[in-house]
């Protein structure tokens, strides 16, 4: 067991300003503090060699949960084993066997070239130089960098930096990593780049992986296992093509017709989510796909037909928009 | 010792830094003059018109000799990462220093003697000329002996000036936006330790209660050790009360940061 989060939760203090100058003067004498509860009560844990996608809208908690488990804030309440220490006690054991990559921080020395900053990186890991070489030139190759390292980093594109910085991360050799976005503002190919990177890392070096990410290409790309939390809380954790079952009673009919039928004779046979002059696409509840099929290919003129699956982002969406689903699993 | 290699390269890429700014350096010298040739011309005024040839007991040349010097000394032990450290602190960059098996304080001092060294050359040079320029022309004496004690008390109060800034930096963790606050600092502590006009200027009382403070000992002690106002026991006693110092300002920075690290909320993505 590499993570084992056990009731872990965190709150923040914070303060509200109303719109305009007047109120901003009253916050200089007043401030209603309020508390925000970023993550609430999560449970679960994370095998050796998993690559986790960690999911939520904007809010959600999952930065905050990240830097639980990295040791960056104390939690409210709560336990958390990772590598099989408490993360908050921060114990250099436990530093040197993980690494944190945020997409939207940087660690390296903004006005010096890379390789200083990578330099300084081994010697906080405290890397013997043959380790160091190996595995600086293992990485640039992967990532294809190798002709950047001496140059200065504020002049380097952001996603040749976003790869120095994975280097930097990477340069000790972590057997856990935490990704907080890691292709954020990145093009396509840097994105598949650095996707392609990380399948041959955990595979390779049997690292486990927790990532976040917006880019559901990104988690369908890398991680079987997703962890969805909401507000704060868990509610979804499993297999990532069985995020529908929750909640997906129904199936999608997607019909080709060789002649236009109106809307209304189309809604006898389940409701329609979209539709043109000659493609529609039904959806009916999963015990009736049998009759309905039956129906549709008796009654309508279908000149080609097909039964699917709601698509995986359908259930993801709809699990940031309800909270309460994880009683609907239970 | 690999451990030690990761603050001795912290120190080198804070020299490399340095060097990178060097013309911000030399302006920061050129503005560092300019207080000094416009006290040197106030001080020619209030001799001037004061009766005896003594001032708060400081003939003429000795005030001069004394207001280039702690304009040079305060220079040397200034410090400046404190905004930094906010910046650290406000922008969630403090993180990768949690996370990582380096001590920040340790980072911090290895940085910042790194970043002082190009800089701390040029200024000696810079006191070493003022000194043969005042043996030469007003036949001030310099006892060898003097300028090594003065190296010595130096180095510490390089170091204590570093201590009582970190100490002060650890405010960013209760107020979120500290630069005016630090500016405000600064100015004050300079004007306490000395770093403007000699203490006896502001009067007895004053330098009694400003000698009970740490301040003293960062630029006016290190000055009277060079200038020859303090007896050899009196140095010696001076380079102690700089010892003991240290060691509790680095107590309360332990107490500020220990405290101060819990509230910090690491914001951003």
């Amino acid at each position: 067991m590499v993570i084992k989060v056990n009731r872990l939760s965190k709150s923040f203090e914070y303060y509200k300003k109303e719109l305009g100058l007047r109120n901003s003067i009253r916050n200089l004498f007043y401030r209603e503090k309020l508390i925000k509860e970023a993550v609430r009560e999560i449970s679960f844990e994370i095998e050796e060699g998993e690559m986790v996608g960690f999911l939520g809208p904007n809010g959600a908690g999952k930065t905050t949960t990240l830097k639980m488990l990295s040791g960056i804030l104390h939690p409210t309440s709560g336990q958390a084993q990772v590598l099989g220490f408490t993360p908050w006690e921060r114990k250099k054991a436990f530093k040197m066997q993980f690494a944190i990559v945020m997409g939207q921080k940087n660690q390296l020395w903004w006005d010096l070239p890379a390789n200083e900053s990578l330099y300084l990186n081994k010697c906080i890991y405290e890397l013997d130089d043959r380790q160091y070489q190996e595995t600086l030139g293992e990485l640039t190759e992967l990532l294809d960098v190798k002709d950047l390292l001496n140059v200065q980093v504020r002049r380097l594109s952001l996603g040749e930096r976003m790869k120095m910085e994975l280097i930097a991360a990477l340069i000790h050799r972590p057997r856990l990593i935490f990704l907080d976005e890691p292709t954020i503002g990145l093009d396509i190919l840097s994105q598949m780049k650095i996707r392609e990177f990380f399948r041959y890392y955990n595979l390779e070096k049997k690292a486990t992986v927790v990532l976040t990410s917006h880019y559901m290409q990104d988690i369908e790309g890398l991680c079987k296992r997703v962890i969805i939390i909401n507000e704060g809380q868990l509610v979804y954790d499993g297999d990532l093509h069985r995020v529908n079952d929750a909640f997906a009673h129904t199936k999608l009919i997607k019909l080709q017709l060789a002649v236009p039928v109106r809307v209304d004779e189309l809604e006898a046979f389940g409701r329609v989510k979209s539709h043109d002059a000659f493609t529609v696409t039904l959806e009916v509840p999963r015990a009736e796909v049998k009759e309905r099929s039956k129906a549709i290919l008796d009654h309508l003129p279908v000149s080609d037909f097909n039964i699917e699956d709601i698509p995986v982002e359908e259930g993801i969406a709809q699990l940031y928009r309800r909270r309460e689903v994880n009683h609907a699993l239970a | 010792m690999p451990w030690l290699k990761k603050y001795l390269k912290a120190f080198e890429l804070g020299f490399e830094t340095a060097l990178e700014y060097r013309f911000n350096f030399m302006i920061s010298l050129i503005s560092a003059a300019y207080p000094i040739i416009i006290q040197s011309f106030l001080w020619s005024a209030i001799y001037a018109a004061s009766a005896g040839s003594s001032v708060y007991g400081y003939t003429f040349r000795q005030m001069i000799a004394y207001t280039f010097m702690a304009g040079l000394v305060a220079r040397l032990v200034r410090t400046g990462f404190e905004y930094e450290i906010m910046d650290d602190v406000k922008n969630g960059k403090f993180s990768k220093f949690l996370v990582q098996p380096m001590g920040y304080f340790p980072y911090r001092l290895a940085s910042f003697l790194g970043q002082k060294v190009p800089g701390q050359g040029m200024i000696l040079g810079l006191l070493g000329l003022v000194l043969v320029g005042l043996n030469v022309f007003w036949g001030m004496q310099i006892e060898p002996l003097r300028v090594l004690a003065f190296l010595v008390t130096l180095v510490l109060a390089t170091v204590l000036n570093f201590l009582l800034f970190y100490c002060f930096s650890a405010i960013s963790f209760w107020i979120i936006e500290v630069g005016f606050l630090f500016e405000g600092i600064r100015i004050v502590t300079v004007l306490l330790s000395g770093g403007i006009f000699p203490l006896e200027v502001f009067g007895d009382r004053f330098a009694r209660a400003a000698g009970l403070l740490p301040f003293k000992y960062t630029v006016n002690y290190p000055i009277n050790v060079l200038n020859g106002k303090l007896t050899g026991s009196e140095a010696l006693q001076g380079m102690l009360l700089q010892m003991i110092w240290i060691g509790v300002i680095l107590l309360a920075a332990n107490l500020l940061w220990r405290v101060g690290g819990r509230r910090y909320v690491a914001v951003g993505g």
